[in-house]
Protein backbone atom coordinates (compact mmCIF):
# COMPACT_ATOMS: atom_id res chain seq x y z
CA UNK A 1 0.00 0.00 0.00
CA UNK A 2 1.33 3.40 -0.64
CA UNK A 3 1.86 5.89 2.02
CA UNK A 4 2.44 9.12 1.24
CA UNK A 5 3.21 12.28 3.93
CA UNK A 6 1.07 15.26 2.10
CA UNK A 7 1.89 17.91 4.86
CA UNK A 8 4.09 18.37 7.64
CA UNK A 9 4.07 21.81 9.58
CA UNK A 10 3.52 21.65 12.61
CA UNK A 11 1.31 18.36 11.87
CA UNK A 12 0.95 15.78 9.60
CA UNK A 13 -1.63 14.58 6.60
CA UNK A 14 -0.68 10.47 5.38
CA UNK A 15 -2.41 9.35 2.90
CA UNK A 16 -2.61 5.07 2.01
CA UNK A 17 -3.73 3.72 -0.66
CA UNK A 18 -2.99 2.02 -4.02
CA UNK A 19 -3.09 -1.33 -2.66
CA UNK A 20 -1.89 -3.67 -5.28
CA UNK A 21 -2.65 -6.85 -3.33
CA UNK A 22 -6.49 -6.21 -2.54
CA UNK A 23 -8.97 -7.86 -3.93
CA UNK A 24 -9.93 -7.07 -7.61
CA UNK A 25 -13.58 -6.32 -7.46
CA UNK A 26 -12.89 -4.09 -4.34
CA UNK A 27 -12.99 -0.24 -5.11
CA UNK A 28 -9.55 1.40 -4.76
CA UNK A 29 -9.91 3.70 -1.50
CA UNK A 30 -7.80 6.40 -0.13
CA UNK A 31 -7.49 6.47 3.87
CA UNK A 32 -5.94 9.64 5.17
CA UNK A 33 -4.23 10.07 8.95
CA UNK A 34 -3.86 13.34 10.29
CA UNK A 35 -1.29 13.64 13.47
CA UNK A 36 -1.28 16.76 15.98
CA UNK A 37 0.32 17.27 19.61
CA UNK A 38 1.01 13.39 19.59
CA UNK A 39 -2.48 12.14 18.54
CA UNK A 40 -3.80 10.51 15.21
CA UNK A 41 -7.13 10.71 13.65
CA UNK A 42 -7.96 8.29 10.63
CA UNK A 43 -10.34 9.44 7.97
CA UNK A 44 -12.64 7.02 6.79
CA UNK A 45 -10.09 4.19 7.79
CA UNK A 46 -11.18 1.71 4.84
CA UNK A 47 -13.03 -1.85 4.74
CA UNK A 48 -12.45 -4.78 6.65
CA UNK A 49 -10.23 -6.48 3.61
CA UNK A 50 -7.88 -3.38 3.87
CA UNK A 51 -7.60 -3.83 7.69
CA UNK A 52 -4.65 -5.47 8.07
CA UNK A 53 -2.51 -3.44 5.36
CA UNK A 54 -3.89 0.10 6.98
CA UNK A 55 -3.02 -1.12 10.72
CA UNK A 56 0.83 -1.77 9.43
CA UNK A 57 1.02 1.33 7.35
CA UNK A 58 0.05 3.41 9.99
CA UNK A 59 2.01 2.26 12.72
CA UNK A 60 4.98 3.16 10.47
CA UNK A 61 4.33 6.60 12.07
CA UNK A 62 2.16 6.13 14.99
CA UNK A 63 1.65 3.61 17.65
CA UNK A 64 -1.88 2.24 18.69
CA UNK A 65 -2.57 4.32 21.60
CA UNK A 66 -2.01 7.88 19.54
CA UNK A 67 -4.68 7.43 17.43
CA UNK A 68 -7.35 8.58 19.64
CA UNK A 69 -9.67 9.45 16.83
CA UNK A 70 -11.49 8.02 13.77
CA UNK A 71 -14.08 9.77 11.34
CA UNK A 72 -16.66 8.09 9.10
CA UNK A 73 -17.99 10.78 6.45
CA UNK A 74 -20.73 8.27 5.62
CA UNK A 75 -21.95 4.85 6.68
CA UNK A 76 -20.53 3.18 3.44
CA UNK A 77 -18.91 0.17 3.57
CA UNK A 78 -15.60 0.84 1.59
CA UNK A 79 -15.65 3.77 4.48
CA UNK A 80 -15.84 2.17 7.88
CA UNK A 81 -16.77 -1.80 7.78
CA UNK A 82 -13.36 -2.17 9.62
CA UNK A 83 -15.04 -1.07 12.65
CA UNK A 84 -15.30 -4.19 13.92
CA UNK A 85 -11.27 -4.68 13.70
CA UNK A 86 -10.62 -1.43 15.11
CA UNK A 87 -12.62 -1.76 17.92
CA UNK A 88 -10.21 -4.50 19.31
CA UNK A 89 -7.02 -2.69 18.94
CA UNK A 90 -8.32 0.84 19.53
CA UNK A 91 -10.69 0.33 22.57
CA UNK A 92 -10.41 3.44 23.78
CA UNK A 93 -10.61 5.52 20.29
CA UNK A 94 -13.66 7.84 19.59
CA UNK A 95 -15.49 7.69 16.44
CA UNK A 96 -17.04 11.08 14.45
CA UNK A 97 -19.66 10.28 12.07
CA UNK A 98 -23.03 11.65 11.19
CA UNK A 99 -25.96 11.03 13.44
CA UNK A 100 -28.02 9.82 11.81
CA UNK A 101 -26.14 6.91 10.91
CA UNK A 102 -24.87 5.37 14.65
CA UNK A 103 -27.57 2.69 14.49
CA UNK A 104 -26.26 1.73 11.02
CA UNK A 105 -22.26 1.65 11.59
CA UNK A 106 -22.74 0.04 14.82
CA UNK A 107 -23.93 -2.92 13.04
CA UNK A 108 -20.31 -3.27 11.63
CA UNK A 109 -18.91 -4.20 15.48
CA UNK A 110 -18.72 -1.51 17.85
CA UNK A 111 -18.62 -2.39 21.61
CA UNK A 112 -15.44 -0.58 23.11
CA UNK A 113 -14.90 2.66 20.68
CA UNK A 114 -17.43 5.82 21.86
CA UNK A 115 -19.37 7.30 19.12
CA UNK A 116 -19.43 10.91 18.89
CA UNK A 117 -22.48 12.01 16.63
CA UNK A 118 -21.92 14.53 14.68
CA UNK A 119 -25.12 17.50 14.02
CA UNK A 120 -26.57 18.22 10.72
CA UNK A 121 -25.10 21.74 11.12
CA UNK A 122 -21.30 20.18 11.62
CA UNK A 123 -19.22 20.71 14.29
CA UNK A 124 -15.14 21.29 15.32
CA UNK A 125 -13.04 17.89 15.64
CA UNK A 126 -10.17 18.52 17.80
CA UNK A 127 -7.14 17.00 17.43
CA UNK A 128 -4.77 18.52 20.46
CA UNK A 129 -4.51 22.03 19.48
CA UNK A 130 -5.67 21.63 15.66
CA UNK A 131 -9.24 22.35 14.90
CA UNK A 132 -10.53 20.61 12.08
CA UNK A 133 -13.86 22.01 10.59
CA UNK A 134 -16.52 18.93 10.15
CA UNK A 135 -18.08 20.41 6.74
CA UNK A 136 -21.71 19.17 5.85
CA UNK A 137 -22.01 17.50 2.58
CA UNK A 138 -25.46 16.38 2.92
CA UNK A 139 -26.23 14.14 -0.16
CA UNK A 140 -22.98 14.11 -1.75
CA UNK A 141 -23.37 11.47 -1.88
CA UNK A 142 -25.06 10.15 1.35
CA UNK A 143 -27.99 11.43 3.26
CA UNK A 144 -25.49 12.37 6.06
CA UNK A 145 -22.16 12.90 4.91
CA UNK A 146 -19.71 15.10 6.18
CA UNK A 147 -16.27 15.98 4.59
CA UNK A 148 -12.89 17.61 6.93
CA UNK A 149 -11.24 20.93 6.40
CA UNK A 150 -7.95 22.13 7.80
CA UNK A 151 -7.72 25.39 8.21
CA UNK A 152 -3.80 25.28 9.05
CA UNK A 153 -2.61 22.82 5.92
CA UNK A 154 -5.60 24.33 3.66
CA UNK A 155 -6.43 20.59 3.33
CA UNK A 156 -9.66 19.18 2.49
CA UNK A 157 -10.58 15.97 2.54
CA UNK A 158 -13.50 15.68 0.47
CA UNK A 159 -15.26 11.83 0.96
CA UNK A 160 -16.49 10.64 -2.62
CA UNK A 161 -16.22 14.33 -3.96
CA UNK A 162 -13.81 14.52 -6.82
CA UNK A 163 -14.01 10.84 -6.61
CA UNK A 164 -12.69 8.89 -9.73
CA UNK A 165 -12.80 5.54 -11.07
CA UNK A 166 -10.04 5.13 -13.06
CA UNK A 167 -8.33 1.89 -14.57
CA UNK A 168 -4.43 1.04 -14.03
CA UNK A 169 -2.33 2.42 -12.19
CA UNK A 170 -3.16 6.10 -11.66
CA UNK A 171 -0.43 8.61 -10.24
CA UNK A 172 -1.02 10.26 -6.47
CA UNK A 173 -1.90 13.45 -7.86
CA UNK A 174 -4.02 15.00 -10.60
CA UNK A 175 -2.09 16.18 -14.00
CA UNK A 176 -4.22 16.65 -16.68
CA UNK A 177 -7.46 18.03 -15.38
CA UNK A 178 -9.39 17.58 -18.76
CA UNK A 179 -8.35 13.99 -19.00
CA UNK A 180 -9.59 13.29 -15.59
CA UNK A 181 -12.62 14.52 -15.85
CA UNK A 182 -13.41 11.04 -17.93
CA UNK A 183 -13.16 9.15 -14.92
CA UNK A 184 -14.89 11.72 -12.47
CA UNK A 185 -18.50 12.21 -14.86
CA UNK A 186 -20.35 8.90 -14.80
CA UNK A 187 -19.35 8.72 -10.72
CA UNK A 188 -20.45 12.15 -9.74
CA UNK A 189 -23.57 12.25 -12.21
CA UNK A 190 -24.67 9.07 -10.65
CA UNK A 191 -23.50 8.79 -7.04
CA UNK A 192 -23.92 12.41 -6.57
CA UNK A 193 -28.41 12.53 -6.29
CA UNK A 194 -29.00 16.25 -5.94
CA UNK A 195 -28.08 19.72 -7.81
CA UNK A 196 -29.28 21.49 -4.88
CA UNK A 197 -26.98 19.78 -2.56
CA UNK A 198 -23.84 19.85 -5.23
CA UNK A 199 -24.73 24.14 -5.15
CA UNK A 200 -24.82 24.27 -1.48
CA UNK A 201 -21.71 22.34 -1.19
CA UNK A 202 -19.74 24.59 -3.58
CA UNK A 203 -20.90 27.49 -2.30
CA UNK A 204 -19.41 26.52 1.23
CA UNK A 205 -16.39 25.03 -0.28
CA UNK A 206 -15.50 27.96 -2.56
CA UNK A 207 -14.87 30.08 0.89
CA UNK A 208 -12.56 27.75 2.35
CA UNK A 209 -9.05 28.37 1.37
CA UNK A 210 -7.87 25.27 -0.32
CA UNK A 211 -4.67 23.87 -1.34
CA UNK A 212 -5.12 20.38 -1.83
CA UNK A 213 -8.36 18.44 -1.90
CA UNK A 214 -8.39 14.90 -1.42
CA UNK A 215 -11.07 12.58 -2.24
CA UNK A 216 -11.93 8.98 -1.08
CA UNK A 217 -11.18 7.47 -5.01
CA UNK A 218 -8.90 8.25 -7.42
CA UNK A 219 -6.08 11.04 -8.09
CA UNK A 220 -6.08 13.96 -5.19
CA UNK A 221 -6.12 17.94 -6.46
CA UNK A 222 -3.53 20.54 -5.71
CA UNK A 223 -3.44 24.50 -6.65
CA UNK A 224 -5.53 25.63 -9.20
CA UNK A 225 -6.64 22.20 -10.20
CA UNK A 226 -9.10 22.37 -6.97
CA UNK A 227 -10.76 25.74 -8.47
CA UNK A 228 -10.74 23.86 -11.59
CA UNK A 229 -12.49 20.83 -10.49
CA UNK A 230 -15.28 23.05 -8.08
CA UNK A 231 -15.86 25.20 -11.63
CA UNK A 232 -16.69 21.58 -13.74
CA UNK A 233 -18.67 20.09 -10.63
CA UNK A 234 -20.66 23.15 -10.50
CA UNK A 235 -21.49 23.18 -14.19
CA UNK A 236 -22.21 19.26 -13.97
CA UNK A 237 -25.62 18.51 -13.68
CA UNK A 238 -25.56 15.66 -11.19
CA UNK A 239 -28.47 12.58 -10.16
CA UNK A 240 -28.66 11.47 -13.72
CA UNK A 241 -28.02 8.36 -15.68
CA UNK A 242 -26.33 8.83 -19.06
CA UNK A 243 -23.46 6.08 -19.26
CA UNK A 244 -23.72 2.27 -19.06
CA UNK A 245 -22.65 0.57 -15.82
CA UNK A 246 -19.66 -0.60 -17.18
CA UNK A 247 -18.87 3.10 -18.15
CA UNK A 248 -19.54 3.79 -14.58
CA UNK A 249 -17.25 1.06 -12.97
CA UNK A 250 -14.81 2.58 -15.02
CA UNK A 251 -13.88 -0.24 -16.49
CA UNK A 252 -13.57 -2.86 -13.72
CA UNK B 1 11.56 -12.89 16.40
CA UNK B 2 7.97 -13.54 17.02
CA UNK B 3 6.92 -15.80 19.92
CA UNK B 4 3.06 -17.53 18.42
CA UNK B 5 2.73 -19.71 16.09
CA UNK B 6 2.57 -18.17 12.69
CA UNK B 7 0.05 -20.29 12.06
CA UNK B 8 -3.16 -18.58 10.75
CA UNK B 9 -6.98 -19.75 11.56
CA UNK B 10 -8.26 -19.18 8.03
CA UNK B 11 -11.18 -16.53 8.24
CA UNK B 12 -13.17 -18.81 5.48
CA UNK B 13 -12.95 -21.30 7.88
CA UNK B 14 -13.80 -19.09 10.63
CA UNK B 15 -16.22 -17.90 9.44
CA UNK B 16 -17.78 -21.12 8.58
CA UNK B 17 -17.24 -22.52 11.60
CA UNK B 18 -19.18 -19.46 13.14
CA UNK B 19 -22.24 -19.71 10.63
CA UNK B 20 -22.57 -23.15 11.13
CA UNK B 21 -22.68 -22.99 15.06
CA UNK B 22 -24.78 -20.11 14.88
CA UNK B 23 -27.19 -22.20 12.67
CA UNK B 24 -27.04 -25.37 14.81
CA UNK B 25 -28.10 -23.04 17.53
CA UNK B 26 -30.95 -21.74 15.46
CA UNK B 27 -32.15 -25.13 14.58
CA UNK B 28 -32.21 -26.08 18.38
CA UNK B 29 -34.12 -23.00 19.27
CA UNK B 30 -36.60 -23.92 16.36
CA UNK B 31 -37.05 -27.34 17.56
CA UNK B 32 -38.01 -26.05 21.35
CA UNK B 33 -40.31 -23.84 19.54
CA UNK B 34 -42.30 -25.50 17.63
CA UNK B 35 -42.43 -27.99 20.99
CA UNK B 36 -43.54 -25.35 22.93
CA UNK B 37 -46.39 -24.69 20.36
CA UNK B 38 -47.16 -28.28 20.97
CA UNK B 39 -46.94 -28.01 24.75
CA UNK B 40 -49.88 -25.02 24.12
CA UNK B 41 -51.84 -27.98 22.96
CA UNK B 42 -50.77 -30.28 25.38
CA UNK B 43 -51.89 -27.88 28.35
CA UNK B 44 -55.06 -27.50 26.46
CA UNK B 45 -55.70 -31.24 26.66
CA UNK B 46 -54.49 -31.49 30.41
CA UNK B 47 -56.94 -29.11 31.13
CA UNK B 48 -60.23 -30.99 29.06
CA UNK B 49 -58.72 -34.49 30.89
CA UNK B 50 -58.91 -32.46 34.47
CA UNK B 51 -62.25 -31.34 33.15
CA UNK B 52 -63.69 -34.48 32.69
CA UNK B 53 -61.84 -36.48 35.49
CA UNK B 54 -64.00 -34.05 37.56
CA UNK B 55 -66.81 -35.11 35.87
CA UNK B 56 -66.27 -38.95 35.85
CA UNK B 57 -65.94 -37.78 39.92
CA UNK B 58 -64.66 -40.91 42.57
CA UNK B 59 -64.38 -43.91 39.46
CA UNK B 60 -61.61 -41.26 38.18
CA UNK B 61 -59.52 -40.09 41.19
CA UNK B 62 -56.17 -42.11 39.82
CA UNK B 63 -56.78 -39.73 36.74
CA UNK B 64 -56.69 -36.27 38.90
CA UNK B 65 -53.10 -36.85 39.61
CA UNK B 66 -51.94 -37.48 36.41
CA UNK B 67 -53.80 -34.83 34.67
CA UNK B 68 -52.23 -32.22 36.96
CA UNK B 69 -48.95 -33.76 35.66
CA UNK B 70 -49.57 -33.23 32.25
CA UNK B 71 -50.55 -29.92 32.88
CA UNK B 72 -47.30 -29.44 35.06
CA UNK B 73 -45.67 -30.87 31.79
CA UNK B 74 -46.75 -28.08 29.28
CA UNK B 75 -45.68 -25.46 31.68
CA UNK B 76 -42.46 -26.44 31.90
CA UNK B 77 -41.93 -27.32 28.58
CA UNK B 78 -43.06 -23.83 27.53
CA UNK B 79 -40.81 -22.85 30.17
CA UNK B 80 -37.97 -24.70 29.15
CA UNK B 81 -38.36 -24.09 25.18
CA UNK B 82 -38.26 -20.08 26.34
CA UNK B 83 -34.61 -20.67 28.37
CA UNK B 84 -33.05 -22.67 25.20
CA UNK B 85 -34.21 -19.97 22.83
CA UNK B 86 -32.10 -17.46 25.38
CA UNK B 87 -29.11 -19.79 25.39
CA UNK B 88 -29.42 -20.79 21.38
CA UNK B 89 -29.69 -16.93 21.31
CA UNK B 90 -25.93 -16.44 23.56
CA UNK B 91 -24.89 -19.38 21.83
CA UNK B 92 -24.91 -17.98 18.14
CA UNK B 93 -24.02 -14.24 19.24
CA UNK B 94 -20.63 -15.99 20.86
CA UNK B 95 -20.11 -17.44 17.63
CA UNK B 96 -20.44 -14.05 15.84
CA UNK B 97 -18.41 -12.24 18.31
CA UNK B 98 -15.79 -15.59 18.18
CA UNK B 99 -15.53 -15.10 14.32
CA UNK B 100 -14.56 -11.12 14.42
CA UNK B 101 -11.66 -12.25 17.35
CA UNK B 102 -10.30 -14.53 14.78
CA UNK B 103 -10.45 -12.61 11.93
CA UNK B 104 -8.82 -9.69 14.07
CA UNK B 105 -6.10 -12.00 15.01
CA UNK B 106 -5.20 -13.20 10.91
CA UNK B 107 -5.66 -9.63 10.21
CA UNK B 108 -2.56 -8.94 12.81
CA UNK B 109 -1.01 -11.75 11.58
CA UNK B 110 -1.18 -10.89 7.95
CA UNK B 111 -0.29 -7.14 8.92
CA UNK B 112 3.28 -8.02 9.91
CA UNK B 113 4.20 -8.41 6.21
CA UNK B 114 3.78 -4.89 5.43
CA UNK B 115 5.51 -3.50 8.55
CA UNK B 116 8.99 -5.82 10.15
CA UNK B 117 10.17 -3.21 12.34
CA UNK B 118 10.96 -4.52 15.84
CA UNK B 119 8.41 -1.98 17.39
CA UNK B 120 5.84 -3.90 15.35
CA UNK B 121 6.69 -7.01 15.95
CA UNK B 122 6.11 -6.38 19.66
CA UNK B 123 2.74 -4.90 19.17
CA UNK B 124 1.44 -7.98 17.12
CA UNK B 125 2.66 -10.44 19.57
CA UNK B 126 0.92 -8.48 22.71
CA UNK B 127 -2.48 -7.92 20.08
CA UNK B 128 -2.25 -11.70 19.26
CA UNK B 129 -1.83 -12.41 22.98
CA UNK B 130 -4.77 -10.58 24.04
CA UNK B 131 -6.39 -11.66 21.26
CA UNK B 132 -5.72 -15.48 22.23
CA UNK B 133 -7.41 -14.27 25.61
CA UNK B 134 -10.41 -12.74 24.11
CA UNK B 135 -10.89 -16.31 22.34
CA UNK B 136 -10.53 -18.51 25.32
CA UNK B 137 -13.04 -15.97 27.27
CA UNK B 138 -15.32 -16.82 23.73
CA UNK B 139 -15.16 -20.69 24.26
CA UNK B 140 -15.77 -20.80 28.18
CA UNK B 141 -18.49 -18.91 27.51
CA UNK B 142 -19.82 -21.23 24.67
CA UNK B 143 -19.42 -24.08 26.65
CA UNK B 144 -20.88 -23.06 29.31
CA UNK B 145 -24.25 -22.09 27.71
CA UNK B 146 -23.67 -25.56 25.49
CA UNK B 147 -23.43 -27.34 29.09
CA UNK B 148 -26.79 -25.40 30.43
CA UNK B 149 -28.47 -26.63 27.42
CA UNK B 150 -27.62 -30.09 27.32
CA UNK B 151 -28.69 -30.05 30.91
CA UNK B 152 -31.81 -28.31 29.71
CA UNK B 153 -32.77 -30.41 27.02
CA UNK B 154 -31.93 -34.02 29.12
CA UNK B 155 -34.43 -32.46 31.56
CA UNK B 156 -37.20 -32.07 28.88
CA UNK B 157 -36.23 -35.52 27.42
CA UNK B 158 -36.63 -36.92 30.89
CA UNK B 159 -40.26 -35.43 31.32
CA UNK B 160 -41.27 -36.32 27.69
CA UNK B 161 -40.08 -40.37 28.70
CA UNK B 162 -42.15 -39.94 32.04
CA UNK B 163 -44.95 -38.48 30.22
CA UNK B 164 -45.20 -41.51 28.25
CA UNK B 165 -45.14 -44.41 30.65
CA UNK B 166 -48.32 -42.22 32.62
CA UNK B 167 -50.39 -41.82 29.52
CA UNK B 168 -50.17 -45.88 29.63
CA UNK B 169 -51.39 -45.43 33.59
CA UNK B 170 -53.96 -42.77 32.38
CA UNK B 171 -55.00 -45.33 29.79
CA UNK B 172 -55.25 -48.16 32.44
CA UNK B 173 -57.13 -45.61 34.84
CA UNK B 174 -59.77 -44.84 32.44
CA UNK B 175 -61.12 -48.10 31.88
CA UNK B 176 -62.04 -47.87 35.58
CA UNK B 177 -64.43 -45.02 34.38
CA UNK B 178 -67.27 -47.08 32.93
CA UNK B 179 -69.46 -45.09 29.80
CA UNK B 180 -66.69 -42.23 30.34
CA UNK B 181 -64.00 -44.78 28.95
CA UNK B 182 -63.90 -44.36 25.83
CA UNK B 183 -63.47 -40.25 25.97
CA UNK B 184 -60.85 -40.78 28.12
CA UNK B 185 -58.95 -43.30 26.18
CA UNK B 186 -58.96 -40.72 23.31
CA UNK B 187 -57.25 -38.10 26.06
CA UNK B 188 -54.80 -40.77 26.72
CA UNK B 189 -53.72 -40.77 23.33
CA UNK B 190 -53.82 -37.50 22.99
CA UNK B 191 -51.32 -36.72 26.13
CA UNK B 192 -49.17 -39.43 25.05
CA UNK B 193 -49.13 -38.54 20.95
CA UNK B 194 -48.47 -34.83 22.04
CA UNK B 195 -45.52 -35.61 24.35
CA UNK B 196 -43.75 -38.02 22.40
CA UNK B 197 -43.94 -35.68 19.52
CA UNK B 198 -42.35 -33.30 22.35
CA UNK B 199 -40.15 -35.99 22.60
CA UNK B 200 -38.73 -35.76 19.52
CA UNK B 201 -38.42 -32.15 19.43
CA UNK B 202 -35.99 -32.78 22.57
CA UNK B 203 -34.65 -35.52 20.57
CA UNK B 204 -33.62 -33.57 17.55
CA UNK B 205 -32.18 -31.16 19.42
CA UNK B 206 -29.93 -33.39 21.52
CA UNK B 207 -28.54 -34.40 18.49
CA UNK B 208 -28.22 -31.21 17.05
CA UNK B 209 -25.95 -30.45 20.33
CA UNK B 210 -23.98 -33.08 19.34
CA UNK B 211 -22.92 -30.84 16.31
CA UNK B 212 -21.84 -28.45 19.10
CA UNK B 213 -19.86 -30.52 20.33
CA UNK B 214 -17.83 -31.31 17.61
CA UNK B 215 -17.66 -27.36 16.79
CA UNK B 216 -16.00 -27.32 20.50
CA UNK B 217 -13.44 -29.68 19.18
CA UNK B 218 -12.03 -28.47 16.50
CA UNK B 219 -12.22 -24.75 18.24
CA UNK B 220 -9.77 -26.54 21.06
CA UNK B 221 -7.71 -28.01 18.04
CA UNK B 222 -6.60 -24.77 16.62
Amino acid sequence: MLSRKLFDEGHQWFVFGRDPEKPEKIIDTNQYMVVADGRALLLDPGGIELFAVMLASALKHVTAEQITDLFASHQDPDIISSLGMWDQVLPNATLHSPWMWEGFIRHFGMENIRYAPIPDAGGVLKLGRLALQLVPAHYLHSSGNFHVYDPLAKILFSGDVGAALEPGEPGLFVDDFDRHVDYMKGFHQRWMPSNTAKADWIARVRQLDIEMMVPQHGRLFRGEDVRRFLDWFDALEVGVIDQKPTELAGGH
Amino acid sequence: MLNYSPVPIPSAAALANSARVAAIAAQIAGELYRASQIARKLALVAQNSRTMVARVGEQAAGLDVLSEYFADLSRDTIRLSGEVNQLATRIAGNSVANWRVLRFEEAVRESIRWNDTSAFAAFTAQEIERTSERARAQQAQFREARGLLARRLDELDTYMRSASTLAVNFRLEATKTGSFEAVLRNLAADLDGLSKTIGQHAQRSISLLEDLRNFDAFAQAV
